[in-house]
């Protein structure tokens, strides 16, 4: 009997194949975090498997929050942005269904780290009206089920990520210092976390690959690219770019999906028309002009065709 | 006109009369600097000769020296056209290296024509004897050359009348266009001003992808030579929101730049303070601190002073503060920003860009305790 664990970007699942009879003892199955290690012990492979499987612990584990829309769903059963309580952001709004998580989310990380580390986002939804950075595609921040961590702490050495590749992909798992450092709360890091700043400091290598792996530095930290999954909050790929374009890394991006695409989370909140003609510029109207326009143009103009009629300087000269 | 409207009037007349006139800034003591260029090859002149007669002639046989010389011949070479005009070509748009970078523009201007920024005429510059501040960068190129989108957007303004909105053609900002673009910088509007130009290519409303000709270059407006005034505007399109373009505007490969905090002993920004940079082989850029007033520092470097395309290499960096010499080297790195502090008495320091304090981000209590 085998038993694999399938890693995804966002997802761990254990599938167990029984190698006599050729049947999947256990189909793949997502499991609600990550394998850390195996337990060993005596006894028949079959009868403890299935032992254990039959027992409560493969029971379902209650659920860790429950979202509850608030917001009667509007016109063509579109969904409504609300207010995020506390939470410092640009724009501090979240979709009805993603509140819910959020919320549990911060209170979970701020009980383990010892501070409130979703207090401060980067962003969390972004008007279709407002301007991205550049380079972008599909942003989930505007359909309200994304936000951007607070980057600063990665800064001032309370934040480190490590690189993680998937499909060819690189995916980035973001660990928060826990305030405690004697042990009472996080875990040390045992991977090897990624480095940034040598890309611009000179190392030929570091500034090929957008940064180097250096070892993981001491002290008590948190796993919150886990500790969000368990909310639902998933990560997202690095952009194409993102070696020689930092916001590119997009490390510090999460997302709840609910297993949607960006366009059909888009439709959720706008009618299909503004996605079809979407452009964070909608109109021309607010140009700061009060007056017509006008180019400069080679073709002469009506005022400077010479006039048949007499000139009033002809007139004072009779 | 409001008497401020027009005190600001006057002052970017003045200013724009500056650009496109090096005569003048010569004659006070602003030193000309043209960025060295890198990896260009020496351009090679070919003459072609005479050829030699090949029968010697009666004179020549007569003179002794000439009998005790071998008779040389020699023809003129063929040789390739030289490649003298090579600029190394830019970096990808969007290009930041670090957190605090945002290189979201290309050059206006293309690569056969000179593309950098006017040097003795930088952002936040001073028209001697005045308190006239330029609040863009300048960019030389003969009458007539095209003026790009440096990046996608949505035209906002095209003619004349950008700054006084009644579209006279005594606009200091001559015939103008700004594009409002469709990404911004930490959720801010990014806006391109392109000034003095000779004919405008777009209208308002058209959107223009990079590379698209806005228009040509002139000497409209306040302007004594053709040149193409470039301003990046962040959050809204107004005079007052500038930004150094020399921050935002993609460097050729191999070059970075140096963005610096000039300040005096108590931490205050010095004011249009000379600065020298030399490279090894004495090159020398001598370049002035920003004014006071009218322009604004970077919201995370804070800078008063940056100086672009600098091919990649080291750097000595010289000011005198209180008739005393301090010098530093330091090193350029490709594509990168090489970020320097000047404290007074403390002297040069290679730094990284200010961050805010843990305090402000590090929020306890933890919500759902009590």
């Amino acid at each position: 009997m085998i038993a694999a664990s399938v890693q995804n970007p966002n997802a761990t699942d254990l599938v167990v194949y029984d190698l006599e009879s050729s049947r999947l003892v256990i189909p793949q199955t997502n499991l609600p975090g990550s394998i850390n290690g195996i337990t060993w012990m005596a006894g028949s492979q079959t009868g403890l498997l299935n032992s254990y499987i039959n027992s409560e612990n493969m029971a379902p584990l209650p659920d860790i929050f429950v979202a509850k829309p608030t917001q009667t769903p509007g016109p063509g059963g579109r969904k409504g942005v609300l207010p995020l309580k506390k939470v410092n952001a640009p724009y501090p709004f979240l979709q009805d269904l993603a509140i819910d998580s959020y919320e549990a989310l911060r209170v979970t990380v701020g009980k383990i780290a010892g501070w409130d580390f979703l207090a401060q986002l980067e962003n969390a939804y972004l008007p279709l009206t407002e301007p991205p950075e550049p380079g972008g595609v599909e942003n989930w921040l505007f359909t309200g089920r994304g936000i951007a961590v607070n980057a600063l702490p990665i800064q001032a050495g309370w934040m480190v990520v490590s690189r993680e590749d998937f499909n060819g992909l690189p995916y980035w798992r973001v660990y928060i210092k826990a305030l405690k450092q004697d042990g009472s709360q996080g875990m040390p890091i045992t991977q090897m976390v990624w480095d940034f700043t040598p890309r611009f400091q000179g190392d030929p290598t570091a500034y090929e690959e957008g940064g180097m792996e250096v070892d993981p530095p001491g002290g008590w930290w948190i796993d919150f690219t886990e500790t969000a999954k368990r909310y639902g909050w998933d990560r997202l790929p690095a952009m194409s770019n993102w070696r020689t374009f930092y916001r590119g890394t997009r490390f510090n991006q999460f997302i709840y999906d609910g297993l949607l695409d960006w366009r059909i989370a888009m439709i959720e909140l706008y009618p299909p028309e503004a996605i079809a003609t979407f452009t964070p510029i909608p109109t021309i109207t607010q140009t700061p002009t009060r007056t017509p326009w006008k180019l400069s143009t080679k073709t002469p103009t009506r005022t400077r065709t010479p006039s048949p009629s007499p000139t009033r300087t002809a007139t004072l000269s009779r | 006109m409001n008497n401020f409207t027009s005190f600001y009037f006057s002052f970017f007349f003045a200013g724009v009369l500056l650009a496109g006139c090096q005569t003048t800034a010569k004659e006070t003591n602003v030193v000309e600097i043209t960025p060295e260029p890198s990896n260009a090859p020496a351009k090679i002149t070919i003459t072609p000769r005479e050829l030699p007669t090949l029968i010697p002639t009666r004179s020549a046989l007569l003179d002794p020296q000439m009998e005790s010389q071998p008779l040389t011949i020699e023809f003129p070479t063929p040789a390739p056209v030289p490649i003298s005009d090579w600029r190394s070509p830019l970096y990808q748009i969007p290009w930041a290296l670090g957190p605090s970078d945002h290189f979201y523009f290309t050059r206006p201007i293309q690569a056969d024509q000179i593309n950098w920024p006017l040097p003795d005429y930088r952002y936040g510059y001073v028209f001697p004897e005045s308190n006239q501040i330029h609040t863009g960068v300048d960019i030389d190129a003969p009458y007539g050359t095209p003026v790009y989108a440096a990046a996608s957007g949505t035209v906002t303004f095209a003619g004349y009348g950008l700054m006084s909105s009644d579209s006279n053609k005594k606009d200091p900002y001559g015939l103008a266009a700004a594009v409002r673009h469709d990404f911004g910088w930490g959720g801010r509007r990014l806006t391109t001003i392109y000034a003095h130009m000779s004919e405008v290519a777009v209208r308002p409303g058209m959107y223009v992808n990079q590379g698209d000709i806005i228009g040509y270059i002139g000497q409209t407006g306040n302007t004594t030579g053709p040149h193409l005034h470039f301003e990046i505007r962040l959050e809204k399109s107004d005079f007052f929101a500038s930004r150094n373009p020399e921050l935002w505007l993609v460097p050729p490969e191999g070059n970075g730049l140096v963005v610096a905090r000039i300040m005096n002993s108590n931490g205050s920004l010095i004011d249009n303070q000379i600065i020298a940079v030399t490279n090894r082989k004495g090159h020398t850029w001598d370049i002035y601190t920003y004014a006071p007033l009218g322009v604004n520092s970077d919201d995370h470097y804070r800078e008063n002073l940056v100086l672009s395309d600098l091919p990649a290499g080291d750097y000595r960096i010289y000011i005198k503060y209180e008739d005393e010499p301090y010098n530093f080297w330091f090193s350029v790195y490709p594509g990168s920003v090489s970020y320097i502090t000047f404290q007074g008495t403390l002297g040069f320091k290679v730094n990284t860009p200010p961050t805010p304090d843990p305090e402000e981000w590090l929020v306890t209590p933890i919500p759902g305790n009590p």
